[in-house]
């Protein structure tokens, strides 16, 4: 079954970021190669001492769906006035909700990311919000009228797996929209182990961008993606305290 | 005459455009958002928006993020 949020489909179920790579061509390179759909960008200030320098060039729109994040906003009010001016800079409605008040965690602030929530879907954004593995919040927001929730495995840009998964599996057996592991992934493993509780997608952008060859491990998370999803559609097995004998137990006559 | 853009003053010529502004920051129009004195300015009038003396103008984009 393919992921629908908000009435669009899309066929991988990974997730890209555009940040931290060395260059915008090998950016391209690496979001063609991960097969990703949705991609998160950032709005700031063009760098006047640097004014060619424009990921927007090599990304082709009708390839890749924006996600405008509002990353830098420190409390609901600025959420919101980046999330208007990412609308206005034609953004579109799509949007990853963040508030993250303190720089060193980056850990996000719930309580105005549920007030920005609630003004952003009045405001007819798709709102997909990064929240911490709160099951409580991830019902809250989705009472409010988001499109997805976005718990963390662990914190932005610390390649430290799921430190969450118990609560992202209390997320998502709760869930009434989809489920996307965003943050901390730094392995395809990690986003592997995400597929297979049955998350509907992850979001990857610093394991793929700061990789020795950001290309190949694009491809080896969308690999990991697309086997933990089969995984968890096929139905794992229940994990065990005693051990239970793969080859038959009788049989064994002609020994004794 | 001067105007400032992004904090940093600027020097242009009486009568440029937006367009032309950012023709000579070398920045492409179609992937950057304008504000002018607080206001949003639409791209469609890029060509022919005149920035006035102390004109406080916000060029805004699109940049890599997660």
């Amino acid at each position: 079954m393919m992921l629908t949020i908000a009435g669009r489909v899309f066929r991988s179920r990974l997730f890209g970021g555009t940040g931290k790579f060395s260059s915008p061509q090998v950016m391209k390179e690496a979001l063609d190669a991960s097969g990703c759909e949705m991609v998160t960008v950032a709005l700031r200030r063009v760098d006047l001492a640097n004014p060619q320098d424009d990921i927007m060039s090599v990304l082709d729109r009708r390839k890749f769906l924006f996600l405008p994040n509002t990353s830098g906003a420190r409390d609901a009010d600025e959420a919101v006035r980046l999330a208007r001016l990412a609308r206005a800079a034609g953004g579109g409605d799509w949007l990853k909700l963040e508030v993250t008040p303190d720089p060193r965690t980056l850990l996000p602030d719930p309580v105005e990311t549920l007030k920005a929530a609630e003004i952003l879907v009045r405001d007819g954004f798709i709102v997909l919000p990064y929240i911490n593995a709160d099951p409580v919040l991830a019902l809250r927001l989705q009472d409010v009228g988001v499109a997805a929730v976005m718990p963390l495995g662990s914190p932005i840009g610390t390649n430290q797996g799921i430190l969450t998964a118990f609560q992202i599996s209390i997320i998502i057996a709760q869930a009434r929209v989809p489920v996307v592991v965003d943050a901390g992934l730094g392995a395809p493993s990690h986003a592997a182990q995400a597929m297979e509780m049955g998350a509907d997608a992850v979001l990857v952008n610093t394991a793929i961008a700061v990789a020795g060859d950001p290309v190949r491990m694009a491809r080896a998370f969308a690999m990991a993606v697309e086997a933990g999803r089969e995984a968890y559609e096929s139905g794992l097995g229940e994990k065990r305290l005693e051990a239970d004998a793969s080859s038959p137990a009788g049989g064994l006559d002609f020994l004794r | 005459m001067i105007i400032i853009c992004n904090d940093e003053k600027k020097e242009i010529r009486p009568g440029t455009t937006i367009a032309a502004f950012l023709k000579d920051l070398g920045v492409t129009p179609d992937t950057v958002f304008v504000e002018c004195n607080g206001v949003i300015i639409r791209r469609d009038a890029y060509e022919t928006h005149e920035l006035s003396e102390g004109a406080r103008l916000e060029l805004i984009r699109f940049v890599g993020g997660g």
